[in-house]
């Protein structure tokens, strides 16, 4: 089986290194690992450190956002045929050890995604990314019809059959909530399993803030009504 | 005070030139046949409007709105209000063909470095 982890760096220069270091050389029931880089319009030396820890960079010449970095890793996923892809946060929030645990139910066949639940894991998260991922997940739930613990987890396993169905049409933060979404449309079989989340001062200064919140559920809205 | 006759002089030249503008664009094919109808039966029904006011105060009679000028202003607002939702269509379709477009170019130059899958 071959495993595709997808990394969307923008501006990581201070972090990448560090976040991908200990990601895993081999696991059981994989026989091969393919490291990708998504290098998303980066203006600092994200890319020219990727070279060091990826088996392959993808360099968007400008800055799209999150999601269509992430609908290039399904894209390549697609193209290089491989039967795991795991999307792997690079600003160093996501501990690399809960990759194994994150593939197993994939591995075995009871889940078609799996998704890294920060809310289920005994870890410390910050109230406020607490209450921020308490609103996404209820309006992800109204909006798609897809209950999840932590909608906005970006460390998640998807199996071949999700790879190939699931579409990435959102380019901004909100394609978190747009997988979940994806995920109900084509009753795919969804698992969480508790993951231990790192917060650190740099950690916070990226990802969801509580002021992305009315643009991140403006988008999806569109989404759904195009 | 400009006289009436004066400022639909004014108004329908510049429509005219609506007119004028949306029929070089038809030609040159730089807009669909669709849009070349919409644009030009706009254009005409202002200068429709503009010629015959009173024509204004019978649609809006009709509808049961008071006054003729009453009449223009809500299809102004709802014209104004459908033209930015085709604009915004527009700028998105646009957005998401140059994020297609960069994908496209970013995997046919993907790096494959020397460490080996």
């Amino acid at each position: 089986m071959k495993l595709t982890i997808v990394i969307p760096a923008y501006n990581e220069e201070g972090m990448l290194v560090k976040a991908t270091q200990r990601l895993p050389k081999g696991l059981i029931g994989i026989s091969q690992i393919e490291k990708v880089v998504i290098d998303d319009g980066s203006v600092d030396k994200t890319s020219h450190q990727a070279q060091s820890i990826a088996d392959t960079l993808i360099r968007h010449p400008i800055n799209v956002g999150l999601g269509g970095a992430l609908a290039t890793g399904f894209a390549y996923a697609k193209q290089s045929d491989c039967d795991i892809l795991v999307t792997f946060d690079s600003d160093g929030q996501h501990k690399a050890s809960d990759i194994e645990h994150l593939i197993r139910p994939i591995i075995e066949n009871k889940a078609d995604v799996v998704i890294g639940s920060r809310m289920m894991g005994k870890g410390y998260m910050p109230p406020s990314r607490k209450m921020v991922n308490y609103i996404a997940n209820i309006i992800t739930g109204l909006m798609g019809g897809q209950k999840s613990s932590d909608s906005q987890s970006g460390l998640r396993a998807f199996n071949k059959k999700a790879v190939a169905l699931i579409e990435i049409k959102t380019t901004g933060m909100e394609v978190s909530s747009e997988i979940l979404c994806e995920i109900k449309r084509h009753r795919l079989r969804l698992q969480e399993i508790p993951i231990a989340a790192i917060y650190t001062e740099y950690s916070q200064t990226k990802g969801q803030r509580i002021s992305n919140a009315p643009n991140v559920f403006f988008q999806l809205f569109k989404r759904l009504i195009r | 005070m400009i006289n009436r006759e004066i400022l639909q002089f004014i108004l329908i030249g510049f429509l005219l030139h609506g007119l004028y503008t949306v029929w070089v664009r038809f030609r040159a094919k730089k807009i669909v046949f669709f849009g070349y109808l919409f644009w030009t039966l706009l254009f005409l029904s202002g200068i429709i409007g503009i010629s015959f006011p009173d024509l204004t105060v019978f649609i809006a009679s009709q509808m049961g709105i008071g006054r003729g000028t009453d009449f223009v202003v809500y299809a102004s607002i709802v014209l104004l209000f459908y033209l930015i939702f085709r604009l915004y269509s527009l700028v998105e379709d646009l957005r998401l063909q140059i994020v297609v477009l960069i994908r496209e170019i970013a995997l046919n130059n993907r790096i494959k470095t020397k460490k080996k899958a």
